[in-house]
């Protein structure tokens, strides 16, 4: 028992640091190109969408990778 | 709706709402640390904390519950709904101080990792009175914590709907582990039937609410039904079953129809081709018009007629969506008669 | 009847009449019902006990450590108020028993056991027991005095338990946590039991404590973990530490004699 919560644990730290890697590039350069709506937006509204990032950032990494595909 | 994200479109009544919102949970902070200190003058401070956040959230979380039901039986409760998401994001920051402070209070400064002790500490999954109430709590607040983070339009917008809905009713999930963490938590230390009852009225008052809205809400659709059988309509379809720019082709009294989805409308048209009687419903929609897979022959979906120059006309048929149910007359209109396409509610 | 078609939109300037002539009162209730809601549910809470924990104050007492069967410190007399006992359970900082520091200390300083010392830590006190907390852990000991040391008292068995009662962390029971038992401190019981803390056996009906021991006169932490939380058989033959008592219990028969009966802990409050 004590080895799988540390096995899940350690897993869920590194989702989460990902998450925290990734929303630092994405919230400085990806956002944008996967929703336009983004472009302009305040940092006030990056932030604040910075947990979500760092907790859905599949999501969001497969829509930027989407979005480069259709671009090139 | 090229208008660049906000943190907050603040408005009026926003404003209103929070400070209204914030000014009920500082009531609720404040009576209980003044309750507590009067009532109970040697209680600690990370006690009173612990338990004031947890009352809190719990309350909030009623209320929130209730307000999707109480909308559906009377419109007037919708100033409640508007700004849900706030009410939302709230209750979680409290729940979170809570699990905070528990976490720190009961698993911390020892020889195990706080979070691995929760699930650790106590493992009796055996036996209801010594449950390990605490790793409830745990999935309930992250599922708090993954509705609190997509609480923003840009969520709704990038995550599909269909996965930000089923996310965020799985605040009921998130409910029937709190109900539980209190059960098989507080209730096994403070046993006045006190407590058994509030926890029951609660539950009782949010199952309640459902069912009634529910029962409400089915007689509608059932009384909404019933009048278009009615008038003659059929049931022939689930708006699921049809692809894009797809159809599905129907037998109904009679008439061979093909059923066309595209752009967040559905139409209805004769099944068979004017040219050589190809069958329209294994069709595609190509350039805002259906054609047909034997010779390419084209068809405007909203009134069954071909693109200038060409003349041919095919009969059209009323089209109605009621819960991802796709109804159809099958009495048809005159060929190249205009019909109102159905439009596709997404929840 | 002519009715009219309020429609409610959130970011028009203010609601129709409607909504906000039917929302009102319920607000107003709600308002009036939180209070006495929370008055209610404070008001049938279990008391809270009267034991303190002297949180961020730091007291030095000078007495005679022992170490066998658990770290104590016996403070001369005047060191404490009367109301306080003069044996002062020891225990580490945080989830932690006192063994880990007090073996680091005399690496450095030789053995204490016996010996006059001068130890800071947080006072911890109820139910006629006191603990001090190692706060500053190594630095703890202030002095330590000339005076030769003394022998440790053997245990001499004086009588026997047979009863009902809750296994707790004297830690958290006599002053840090409130409530320090029951299915809600369980966890954290375990916690400290786990890193060292003795554990102590509070019976159902009085208001003896007994810290509880094998036949080699050891802490069974471990072998107790599972039965904390529940209320618990428990006998065995019974001495004096100090001002503490002491049970000690056959480990070999610790599942006979240790019955976990489901029942919740707490008392009936």
């Amino acid at each position: 028992m004590e080895t799988l919560v540390s096995i899940i644990l350690t897993i869920a730290g590194i989702y989460l640091l990902l998450g925290l890697l990734f929303a630092i590039l994405f919230l400085f350069k990806g956002i944008t190109k996967v929703d336009e709506a983004a472009i302009d937006s305040s940092w006030g509204f990056r932030l604040l969408i910075l947990p979500g990032t760092i907790c859905f950032w599949p999501v969001l990494l497969r829509k930027w990778i989407k979005g480069q595909n259709k671009a090139t | 709706m090229a208008v660049s994200y906000k943190p907050v479109l603040w408005n009026r009544q926003k404003k209103k709402y929070d400070q209204i919102l914030w000014m009920g949970i500082a009531l609720i902070l404040g009576c209980f640390a003044i309750f507590e200190f009067l009532l109970h003058p040697t209680i600690t401070i990370e006690t009173l904390i612990i338990r004031a956040t947890a009352f809190t959230a719990i309350i909030l979380l009623h209320i929130i519950l209730m307000i999707g039901p109480l909308c559906r039986l009377d419109k007037r409760f919708l100033p409640l709904l508007y700004n849900r998401r706030h009410l939302g994001v709230s209750m979680f920051l409290i729940a979170l101080v809570h699990a905070a402070f528990c976490i720190i209070q009961f698993h911390a400064l020892g020889d195990t990792n706080p979070i691995a002790s929760v699930f650790l500490s106590n493992p009796n999954y055996q036996e209801i009175s010594q449950y390990p109430f605490q790793t409830l709590g745990f999935f309930a607040l992250i599922i708090l914590m993954l509705m609190a983070v997509s609480s923003h339009d840009f969520w709704l917008n990038n995550l599909s709907p269909k996965m930000w809905k089923q996310l965020h009713m799985s605040v009921y999930i998130a409910y029937a582990l709190l109900i539980l963490h209190i059960a098989l938590g507080t209730l096994q230390y403070e046993k006045d039937l006190f407590y058994t009852i509030l926890l029951w009225s609660g539950f009782l008052t949010i199952s309640g609410l459902h069912l009634v809205a529910g029962w409400k809400t089915r007689s509608q659709l059932r009384a909404e039904q019933n009048a278009l059988k009615q008038e003659g309509y059929f049931e022939v379809a689930l708006l699921e079953e049809i692809s894009e720019k797809r159809a599905k082709a129907v037998f109904v009294d009679g008439q061979n129809i093909a059923i066309f989805k595209y752009d967040g409308k559905v139409s209805a048209v004769s099944n068979i081709c004017k040219h050589q009687m190809g069958p329209l419903g294994e069709g595609k929609i190509v350039d805002g018009c259906i054609t047909c897979p034997w010779h390419g022959y084209q068809y405007y979906p909203g009134n069954g007629q071909s693109p200038p120059p060409f003349k041919e006309k095919l009969a059209t048929y009323r089209v109605k969506i009621i819960k991802d149910k796709i109804w159809i007359n099958p009495s048809p209109f005159p060929e190249g008669t205009a019909v109102e396409p159905a439009i596709i509610n997404h929840g | 009847m002519d009715k009219q078609d309020h429609f409610y939109i959130g970011w028009q300037e203010t609601m129709p009449a409607p909504h906000r002539r039917f929302l009102r009162p319920f607000l107003f209730g709600l308002v009036l019902l939180l209070p006495i809601l929370v008055f209610t549910t404070v008001w049938f809470q279990k008391d809270f006990n009267d034991h303190r924990f002297e949180l961020g104050t730091l007291t030095e007492v000078t007495g005679t450590y022992y170490e066998s069967p658990v770290p104590l410190l016996l403070a001369d007399e005047g060191e404490l108020p009367n109301t306080l006992s003069k044996s002062i359970l020891l225990v580490g900082f945080g989830k932690f028993g006192a063994e880990g520091i007090m073996k680091d200390i005399q690496e450095t300083e030789g053995s204490l056991v016996g010996k006059k010392v001068r130890l800071s830590g947080t006072l911890i006190y109820g139910a006629g027991h006191t603990v001090m907390e190692l706060t500053q852990k190594e630095a703890s000991l202030v002095q330590v005095y000339e005076d030769a040391a003394l022998k440790t008292p053997a245990l001499a068995t004086n009588g026997a338990y047979q009863g009902k009662g809750e296994i707790l962390d004297p830690k958290c029971y006599f002053g840090v946590m409130k409530p320090g038992e029951g299915k809600t401190h369980k966890s954290c019981a375990i916690r400290c039991l786990s890193g060292g803390i003795p554990a102590v056996f509070k019976p159902d009906n009085t208001g003896d404590y007994y810290i509880l021991l094998d036949a080699q006169g050891k802490k069974l932490n471990e072998q107790l973990l599972p039965y904390i939380g529940y209320l618990v058989d428990m006998n065995g033959s019974v001495s004096n530490y100090f001002d503490w008592k002491v049970m000690v219990v056959d480990s070999r028969a610790l599942s006979l004699n240790v019955s976990r009966k489901g029942e919740r802990c707490g008392g009936d409050g």
